[in-house]
């Protein structure tokens, strides 16, 4: 069942353009991940689906119900802020019972409701506290008690991990998505961290200036990426793009830089050939292979071993490229050597459209 | 163990031990405060000789005044407090206090929801709002003489505007400054129109401090504009709406140039509260005694209404 649907949606502020025509829906009880550089329209989109901004044209059904004319209180909706939005002067226990007295729900039915939501996220002994008495990270707590007291249809987040250092934020991640999980509620999560929404999200939408570029699983988004920016976007490090053409010989197939460095590519049908194309791979997907002739020569001009991992920066002809190693390296900066990629891991893209190229097999 | 204690962060000492050696330590650290110190002292005098000049001295002569007998400027004869009792004695004291009570509550109630009305209307996107800010803010550029001497005219019983305009519409004449109720009931409006901008402007700069995101976090939890006001927007400015009650309160019941310049606190005595009473006891009748009697009293009513707004509307627990 589909538990909130967009289709056409365009926004407007005054006569600029800002939200071109956004449609993707989302199945109930699902965490969906709205991703994108700053400015792309993810808050903007989320406001319409709350309803704090109105909907140039197109529709947003939150269940059954067209909702683009209902207010935000009519909409079984609740929202966190980045920066909480928690009343001041309320305690924690009147910040989360708000929508409901709001509701004219009883006052000792709205108690029940408070304790139940605090219990949940471990806020009981904060109940009495004021928001300035808290932590970052319990205040981000109590905003989500809020959304959590009503039960509404559906979630909204706005880059609510923001304001919280490197530590809160991943563990609040764990914490929002067990919650998610628990209340089966579907979830909008707006951020602009592809971490964040790779390890959160059943499902991410990826946009840019005010569209969808894809929609899709985050291994299916971070596998088969549909663009270029896509590619980029999704993964980190992120993946590596040189610009060629696909040639042939009888060593086989080959995308050949403007600089003349052959890299690597699967057997390739001949009407490709001559093809201009973007060739990517993502970092990990290298592999040091300094002794191999065929591999690709390079020249070290950066070495990052963070422990775990090392993270090399190489130049290939003119481009320069990362390599992600999880085995330490003896690498200095300014050594030659050769890497090699598995062919079925490199992307290719049409590099006048930016579009995904698929190019089939050849058996 | 000496060096640990001279340390300021190391508290660990027995209750007892620390007690006794409290003073010592007490000495220790705090001389440079008690040093007198030149520089410092150069630097802080300015400030406190206009301090004393211009605050303390002035309370102080008055209260020694007060306790006087005077002829003009000069103090003839120490009568104790002989000039409270008979302030509190005569009839016009009780007359100007009930006057002041009115005059001041009664543009309280008018100015406080006026500006806050106002400043909630000014926070939206009314149309052609600079227009209008400047329209609302135009009173609090001229001074009380000139807005006294504008409504003194508008209002005049012989040729004013507004005398004119009432008689067309109402069929008679209305004594708008000549008869004592009404000339309360004119000052009344007078004043409010004189003071409502800095009210109204200090409420919006409050009230736009508000951060939108509280707004839309009520929307969403189906708060209406009445519960938006009651639930954000009024604790939000409550202290501002503390220091504008103060300022309106103190303001109006110190008011001496507006009353006098418009009504001279007449007809009858019918607008002349304790404000202008000093100001007619000291320099109409050169009582100036029992002028500085009435001004204390003023100054301890004024440190009293402070002092209820101050502990009435401080949230608890600051
Ligand atoms: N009230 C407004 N009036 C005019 N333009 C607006 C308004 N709100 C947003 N915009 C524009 O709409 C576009 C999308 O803004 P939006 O806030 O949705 O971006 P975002 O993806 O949330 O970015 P960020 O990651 O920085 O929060 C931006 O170009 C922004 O300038
Ligand atoms: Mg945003």
């Amino acid at each position: 069942m589909t538990a909130l649907s967009l289709d056409r949606v365009r926004k407007s502020f005054r006569s600029l353009e800002v939200m071109h025509g956004v449609s993707f829906d989302i199945e109930d009880g699902a965490f969906v991940a709205l991703v994108g550089p700053s400015g792309c329209g993810k808050s903007t989109l989320l406001r319409m689906i709350a309803g704090l901004e109105t909907v140039t044209s197109g529709e947003i059904r939150i269940g059954e119900r067209v909702v683009n004319d209902l207010p935000p209180k009519d909409r079984d909706i609740s929202m966190v802020f980045q920066n909480y939005a928690l009343y001041p002067h309320k305690t924690v226990a009147e910040n989360m019972g708000f929508a409901l007295k709001m509701r004219g729900v009883a006052a000792t039915e709205i108690e029940a409701h408070v304790a139940r939501a605090a219990d949940i996220l471990g806020l009981t002994p904060l109940l009495g506290r004021f928001p300035r008495e808290l932590s970052g990270g319990q205040r981000q707590r109590v905003a989500m008690g809020r959304a959590i007291v009503r039960d509404p249809q559906v979630f909204l987040f706005d880059e609510p991990l923001s304001n919280l250092d490197a530590k809160l934020r991943v563990q609040m991640r764990g914490e929002i998505k067990a919650l998610q999980r628990r209340l089966c509620t579907t979830t909008v999560y707006v951020t602009h961290d592809q971490i964040e929404a790779m390890t959160m999200a059943d499902k991410i939408v990826v946009m840019r200036d005010g569209r969808v570029e894809q929609v899709g699983r985050p291994l299916d988004l971070y596998d088969r990426p549909d663009n270029l920016f896509v590619a980029g976007f999704i993964g980190s490090p992120a993946m590596n793009f040189v610009a060629g053409r696909i040639g042939a010989d009888d060593a086989g197939s080959h995308v050949t830089t403007d600089d003349g460095v052959r890299l690597p590519l699967s057997r390739t049908p001949a009407p490709f050939v001559g093809h201009r194309v973007v060739w990517g791979v993502r970092p990990e997907h290298f592999a040091l292979a300094a002794a191999d002739p065929v591999a690709i020569p390079v020249t070290v001009t950066g070495v990052e071993p963070t422990g775990s991992e090392t993270l090399v920066a190489v130049r290939v002809g003119a481009a320069s490229m990362t390599v992600l190693l999880r085995d330490r390296t003896g690498l200095n900066v300014g050594d030659a050597s050769r890497i090699t990629v598995s062919p079925r891991l490199i992307h290719l893209f049409d590099e006048a459209t930016g579009d995904r190229l698929d190019i089939p097999p050849l058996s | 163990m000496s060096g640990l204690a001279d340390s300021p962060s190391v508290q660990i000492v027995p209750a007892d031990e620390g007690a006794a050696r409290a003073p010592v330590r007490r000495r220790r650290r705090w001389p440079p405060t008690l040093r007198f110190d030149p520089m410092a002292t150069l630097f802080i005098a300015p400030a406190i000789v206009i301090v004393f000049l211009v605050s303390i001295y002035p309370v102080f002569d008055a209260a020694v005044l007060s306790l006087h007998r005077t002829a003009y400027a000069q103090k003839v004869a120490f009568v104790g407090l002989d000039n409270f009792v008979a302030l509190f004695s005569a009839r016009g004291f009780w007359n100007s206090a009930v006057n002041a009570l009115i005059f001041t509550t009664g543009s309280l109630v008018l100015v406080v929801p006026l500006s806050l009305g106002l400043a909630l209307l000014l926070d939206r996107n009314v149309p052609f709002r600079s227009v209008t800010r400047t329209v609302v803010v135009l009173p609090w550029v001229m001074s009380q003489t000139v807005v006294a001497l504008l409504w003194a005219w508008l209002l005049n019983g012989d040729f004013g505007p507004l005398t004119f305009l009432a008689e067309q519409m109402l069929g008679h004449r209305p004594a708008f400054l000549s008869d004592p109720t009404s000339a309360m009931a004119s000052l009344v409006v007078v004043n409010v129109w004189a003071s409502y901008p800095q009210a109204t402007l200090l409420l919006l700069a409050a009230v736009q401090t508000i951060p939108q995101e509280l707004y839309e976090s009520a929307e969403v939890d189906g708060a209406g504009w009445r519960a938006r006001l009651v639930h954000i927007t009024l604790p939000m400015i409550k202290p501002t709406f503390l220091v504008v009650l103060i300022q309106l309160t103190l303001l109006y019941f110190n008011m001496v140039t507006l009353i006098y310049t418009l009504t001279g606190g007449g007809p009858l005595g019918g607008t002349e509260t304790l404000a202008v009473g000093v100001m007619k006891t000291s320099f109409e009748d050169w009582n100036l005694g029992r002028g500085a009697a009435l001004g204390l009293i003023i100054t301890a009513v004024n440190l009293l209404i402070s002092l209820v707004y101050v502990k009435t509307l401080r949230p608890a627990g600051k």
